[in-house]
């Protein structure tokens, strides 16, 4: 079975448990004590990844120590239908661009929910609006799309770019960003969360319609 | 940010740091009740505190105790809360860590003594949604009125704690010992007749906003500590994306403002036993 | 009534403001909303009511907006408090055989749906329903990180630009004209290349005509304030190319944050304010009664 070095916490983990929520593929979660015991940063952690980062996934002796690639190897591995990762060629770079959006431009995103969730600060002006910029691009993005009857980040159906984008953009308000202002986000949100197999995390509100 | 002037918060003790997470020789600023502090440990591991902006105030008092920091701004007339099961060492301590919340300290406590929303928030752990309803409990004042009680709750909880292997009823107390105090005494699920502990020491920056040290006494010998973690990471901040959004963040004490019903009666006495005692520090005291 | 624009409050609650698209509310879906500083959650029911109501559980404070639309109530996240389309509480989980106090009710707004929008007033309204507009399309919700004031001003004074690779056309006259047979008022631009036309049809609502090389297209701008220093954008036009709209629409958005073009929004603000002291409190905000 194949291992993922996981922090309940992390929405970069949380990217991996979605997709393989939603393709059913089981893994054996290894914790890691990231807050407080910070073991991620720690020598012995090195040489898992030398990165210091998680989720790390482990494939029987393949290792990868980065939340795109593994994404792309889930999808590759075990979704053979080809929606998660569209073999299109324009979908393709569009899913792949998507996911460099995510790494990049997200991770302010991320750090600031981390940072206030760990009590170790708040944002600065400057962070805010460049979160602000970041959660925009996505917003026209998906507003566009809706015009067009597309109603995901890549053609008619969710990809692994929408799995890459979700937790960062939902999860903003824990780091003092709120979304009021992002209405097709929250459209998004929405359609997400009533993807067969879904999964919260903390943070992520369930879709409590017809279950309670 | 200024500090407060209100005596009653003055006069109380507060964590502001778990011991070892300031290392010998290092120092780290923090807030209280608006106040910027520094904190610094000596080589001898004796900490030391003092206000960043003195003002003509007094120097703040310190101790450590329960491996915790505990300062005082103002001329407290009790002592720092006593936890025998601390020195009684048959359980595990676990530091979870800390947590930043942006909101009133009182919203904190108050959400960690609610049994009500087990069903909503910790569905599948501590809740379900077929078993919400909430049986009776009964409210106590303890310690000549100084601390309050909730006694006699229960719950009916698929996953009461990192080491429960099957849904089981729950039997709790909570101990409210201070405004921004609350320990829970909870039944152990490996030793019979024993309680777990698990207590939150809430450190106020401001009126709304405040930074939650927490810890565990746990009978656990079978989980490594960070899979006890982890459990309590995933509940705190499901706890934690409902203070974010809840307002208004100081905690209203007018029965007005918020419409309570039966399972609320420790919210409802313990907002009364806040308005009783003078408290203003992150209370909204709007009648409606 | 005064008529002096600086003594009316800025944000008017007693007009109807559209909050969000019909179509971008399906049935059974949520959305947040600010209003006037006011939080909101505007909802739609399975049978396809929506509503408007304070997004605050009255139980303990808490955001309704991240709970759930189920048949025809709403759902706190928080203690699954339920409440039905007239916004009483009707289950209290914890206890089932209880019926819920008739204190336990979300607070309401007047809600109405007309001409491709849920339209709410923070007030008394003072008209039954919103003005209708027929004839455009609802496009897109943007928000811009301008004070309202200035949004308007924008609208009146730039053209929308179907061609988005060309500059920004920024107008170099402007002649404003009050109409006699009400408070609406007509302003003319014209810049190098476009010209537009742009009129108050109602308080917080503007129609524009724009023409560029000799081809005209209007279009249909309604405001929502939201919260100070910032407005939400509603924009409406009856042709069938929406991409194209909504590109226009994202880059004159873009546009606004250009530090030139801030500064000359600022003057034509002051130059609004000059041409229309007494009105335009009014024309953008609606009148108190």
């Amino acid at each position: 079975m194949i291992q993922l070095y996981d922090y309940i916490l992390s929405a970069e983990c949380y990217k991996v448990r979605l997709l393989c929520a939603l393709l059913g593929v089981k893994f054996q979660p290894i914790k890691v004590n990231v807050h407080p015991g910070g073991d991620h940063l720690k020598p012995e952690f090195a040489l898992i990844n030398p990165r210091r980062t998680i989720p790390v996934l482990q494939d029987g002796a393949h290792r990868i120590c980065d939340t795109n690639t593994i994404l792309i190897h889930i999808a590759r591995r075990h979704d053979p239908s080809e929606q998660w990762l569209p073999r299109d060629e324009n979908m393709f770079d569009d899913t792949l661009g998507w996911l460099g959006f995510a790494a990049k431009e997200l991770d302010l995103l991320q750090s600031l929910r981390m940072n206030s969730i760990t009590a170790a600060g708040s944002a600065s002006r400057t962070e805010m609006e460049q979160a602000h910029a970041a959660l925009t691009i996505v917003e026209d993005h998906l507003a566009e799309g809706e015009l067009e009857r597309r109603h995901w980040l890549v053609g008619k159906s969710p990809t692994i770019a929408d799995i890459a984008v979700f937790p960062p953009t939902i999860l903003a308000p824990d780091g003092g960003v709120p979304l009021e202002r992002y209405p097709a986000l929250w459209r998004w949100f929405d359609r997400v969360k009533k993807l067969h197999g879904f999964i919260v995390m903390p943070g992520i509100f369930p879709n409590l319609s017809g279950v309670v | 940010m200024t500090r407060t002037t209100d005596l009653v918060a003055l006069n109380d003790w507060y964590v502001v740091a778990f011991t070892s997470e300031i290392p010998k020789g290092h120092s780290e600023t923090t807030v209280l009740l608006g106040q910027s502090l520094v904190i610094y440990r000596g080589w001898d591991g004796e900490f030391q505190c003092a206000l960043a902006h003195g003002d003509g105030h007094p120097p703040p008092l310190v101790r450590q105790k329960y491996g915790f920091l505990w300062v005082s701004l103002g001329r407290p007339d009790h002592d720092i809360v006593s936890v025998p099961e601390f020195s009684e060492h048959e359980r595990r301590f676990i530091h979870r860590g800390r947590i930043g919340v942006p909101s009133s300290g009182q919203r904190v406590i108050e959400n960690f003594f609610d049994l009500s929303h087990f069903s909503f928030v910790h569905t599948g752990t501590l809740g379900g949604y077929e078993s919400a309803e909430v049986p009776k409990y009964s409210v106590e004042f303890r310690e000549q009125e100084r601390e309050l009680w909730a006694v006699g709750c229960s719950f009916v909880q698929p996953k009461a704690s990192a080491a429960a292997g099957a849904a089981s009823t729950i039997y709790y107390d909570y101990r409210i010992p201070s405004p921004f105090i609350s320990i829970i005494y909870k039944d152990s699920l490996v030793r019979p007749g024993r309680k777990d502990l698990i207590g939150l020491f809430i450190q106020p920056h401001d009126e709304e906003s405040c930074t939650v040290h927490s810890f565990a006494l746990v009978h656990d010998e079978q989980n490594v500590s960070t899979h006890i973690l982890h459990f309590y990471h995933e509940i705190f901040a499901q706890d934690r994306s409902i203070l974010l959004h809840q307002t208004p963040k100081k905690l209203p004490v007018s029965p007005r403002r918020e419409i309570p019903t039966i399972s609320d009666a420790s919210s409802i006495a313990y907002r009364r036993w806040l308005d009783r005692s003078g408290l203003q520090f992150g209370l909204d005291r709007a009648s409606a | 009534m005064s008529s002096d624009a600086s003594t009316l409050t800025l944000r008017n609650p007693w007009s109807w403001y559209p909050v969000v698209a019909t179509k971008d509310l399906e049935r059974g879906t949520l959305a947040p909303v600010v209003l006037n500083g006011e939080r909101l959650v505007v909802w739609r029911s399975a049978a396809g009511r929506a509503s408007a109501w304070s997004d605050r559980c009255p139980h303990r404070g808490m955001r309704l907006s991240f709970g759930a639309v189920h048949q025809e109530t709403l759902i706190c996240p928080y203690h699954g408090w339920t409440f039905a389309d007239d916004a009483y509480c009707v289950r209290i989980p914890a206890h089932p055989g209880v019926a819920p106090s008739r204190a336990a009710r979300a607070r309401v707004y007047p809600t109405a749906e007309a001409d491709g929008y849920v339209w709410v007033c923070l007030g008394e309204p003072s008209t039954a329903a919103p003005s209708a507009q027929p004839g455009y399309r609802a496009v897109r919700t943007l928000h811009f990180s301008h004070p309202l004031e200035d949004v308007v001003a924008a609208f009146m004074t730039i053209p929308l630009q179907l061609e988005t690779g060309r500059a920004v056309s920024l107008p170099t006259e402007i002649e404003w004209t009050r109409k006699a047979d009400g408070p609406s008022v007509a302003e003319r631009t014209i810049a190098s290349s476009a010209a537009l036309w742009a009129e108050f049809e109602a308080p917080g609502m503007i129609v524009c005509e724009a023409r560029r090389d000799g081809e005209n297209f209007s279009y249909f701008i309604r405001l929502q304030p939201t919260e100070s220093g910032s407005c939400a954008v509603h924009a409406a036009w009856p042709g069938s190319d929406s991409l194209s709209f909504n590109r226009a629409l994202i880059r004159f958005r873009n546009d606004l944050q250009q530090p030139e073009i801030a500064s000359r929004l600022r003057d034509m603000r002051h130059k609004l304010h000059e041409l229309m002291p007494v009105h335009l409190a009014g024309l953008i905000q609606g009148e108190a009664p």
